[in-house]
């Protein structure tokens, strides 16, 4: 895989301690280099913040002290116009919600392309037909979120991920809800992309382990609200839930 | 005085302080969503005009155009019955030659405006609060953040600009609808003549009329849609927040703009005092 041209060279906290408004810490003080140029699972107990860390990852949220590093650069002191660059090569796939309501699925699908304004009308009608066809969207196409059925909007969600064609791609539970078409098509398309070079980094947190297994590289463990590395042939407790 | 009246002026003023401070602390937060707002639509190189524009003549027709018949309703009932109740009342002192300046002073001047923003208020400030309310709960802010597109130029900013025009708009419509059609409905009634009524108006506007007029209706239209958009975006918890927002965003828009409305006329007549040199 060609990792050479990547924006993307680092990804670090360092004394960062992250909770939400009167909660407990989901992170204390953790001081960690993320792998990049790898697939790297977020795992840990249910409720113990897979979804926040891969937040974080992705620069949605910022720790609350100490830093989340992207290339050295500390997110938390840039603007939302700086931080910009970064962001359009992310592609975040949330675990539920995250569909504009107001919108069809094709409009959320071409939302990203036709707000920033890097491509043509036509190249945005052929990316976005490209990845309704992709991901058998095609029937539900012109429907908003509120009128089709939860795998359908859990397809939409994904394939806008894939949108903008980014480096780093962030999937929260991406088959919870998926039909086992787009399941397979889902874990191809990582698989073909990561052999193309295409999205070099890849953080996902699943409950599916099948869909994991073959794919993952890596797994960051979160256990006492901190964060480490493991290779993962180690399986979580049985008691885990992941 | 005694211990317990001691403590209890003591709870009182420092509730008044408490109360007080949140109030100036709010209106601090408003002040400074409307200029980042703003900040974002014009530094954020990205965004697309096309996208921006359909969110803001979504808004126009929703808070401008949908809100037609009720305010020719209003603004028929209120025209007439300020003719009708001052005619008599001008003809009895003699002064029927009056009825324009009291017409312009009234209509125009204040119950146009303040008529109208409680009319968007009514309809439009709880959609838009509950509309974003919900956009946080769906995760859909979170999910335009996600794709570098920044709400406050995306969500809030098309609002407000869409929410100015409507006002403006609107506040002209009910105007004009209060002037013609208040009077041509009470013609009959009050037997005042079409020349003897345009005449009277024509001599009673004056330049001052038009500042107040878009002043007023400006602000208002900026008071509503920021005060509606930042209750929205304090959703955090879930959906049993979107109903109490709402409430909150309705109840803070009344008492901003009916606020902002006394102050400009009070400046206002203060400033007429002034140059007659009474004051």
């Amino acid at each position: 895989m060609n990792t050479n041209e990547s924006f993307f060279k680092a990804f670090e906290f360092q004394n960062a301690s992250f909770a939400y408004d009167n909660t407990p810490f989901i992170l204390e003080d953790v001081s960690i280099q993320i792998p990049a140029n790898k697939v790297v699972e977020v795992r840990g107990w249910q409720g113990a913040g897979r979804s926040s860390v891969l937040k974080l990852l992705a620069g949605l949220l910022i720790p609350n002290s100490g830093s989340y590093l992207i290339n050295n650069q500390r997110v938390e002191e840039m603007s939302f116009e700086e931080f910009i660059e970064y962001r359009l090569k992310i592609g975040f796939s949330f675990e539920y919600g995250g569909l504009i309501n107001n919108k069809t699925i094709r409009e959320n699908l071409e939302l990203p392309l036709v707000y920033h304004n890097r491509f043509s009308p036509e190249e945005i009608e052929v990316q976005v037909d490209n990845i309704i066809e992709e991901f058998c969207l095609k029937r539900d196409a012109l429907k908003r979120p509120s009128a089709i059925s939860g795998s359908t909007r859990k397809s939409a969600i994904v394939a806008r991920a894939f949108l903008m064609n980014p480096e780093v791609l962030i999937l929260d539970n991406p088959t919870t809800g998926l039909n086992s078409y787009n399941r397979e098509h889902l874990r191809d398309k990582i698989k073909l992309s990561r052999e193309e070079g295409k999205i070099p980094h890849i953080f996902l947190a699943t409950d599916d382990r099948e869909f994991a297994e073959g794919l993952v590289e890596e797994e960051l463990v979160i256990e006492n609200k901190m964060l480490y590395l493991r290779p993962p042939e180690i399986p979580l407790p049985k008691e885990a839930a992941v | 005085m005694s211990v317990r009246t001691a403590n209890f002026f003591l709870t009182f003023v420092d509730g008044l302080g408490r109360r007080l401070l949140n109030i100036i602390e709010y209106t601090a937060n408003i002040f400074l969503m409307i200029y980042l707002s703003f900040r974002a639509a014009f530094f954020d190189q990205a965004q697309g005009l096309r996208s921006v524009f359909s969110v803001v003549s979504a808004q126009i027709y929703f808070t401008g155009f949908q809100a037609l018949p009720l305010i020719t309703v209003m603004a028929l009932a209120s025209g007439s019955v300020v003719i009708m109740q001052s005619s008599a009342q001008l003809s009895l002192l003699g002064g029927a030659d009056m009825i324009g300046n009291l017409m312009v002073l009234i209509v125009v001047r204040e119950v146009g405006p303040l008529l109208t923003a409680l009319i968007v208020i009514a309809r439009s400030g709880t959609a838009v609060a509950s509309e974003i309310g919900n956009m946080k709960v769906n995760r859909e802010i979170e999910a335009l953040e996600s794709m570098g597109i920044n709400p406050l130029s995306y969500i809030v900013f098309p609002r407000l600009l869409g929410g100015v025009v409507s006002v403006l708009c609107l506040a002209f419509y009910f105007t004009a609808i209060a002037l013609l059609g208040g009077f041509f409905l009470t013609k009959f009634i009050s037997g005042m003549s079409v020349q003897f009524y345009f005449d009277s108006l024509a001599t009673a506007f004056a330049g001052e009329d038009v500042y107040l007029f878009v002043l007023k209706n400006t602000f208002s239209g900026l008071i509503i849609f920021i005060i509606c958009s930042y209750q929205g975006l304090l959703v955090v918890q879930g959906p049993h927040e979107v109903p109490q927002v709402t409430t909150k965003a309705v109840v803070n828009c009344v008492i901003y703009v009916i606020s902002f409305n006394l102050s400009v006329t009070t400046l206002f007549y203060l400033n007429q005092l002034l140059k007659l040199g009474v004051l």
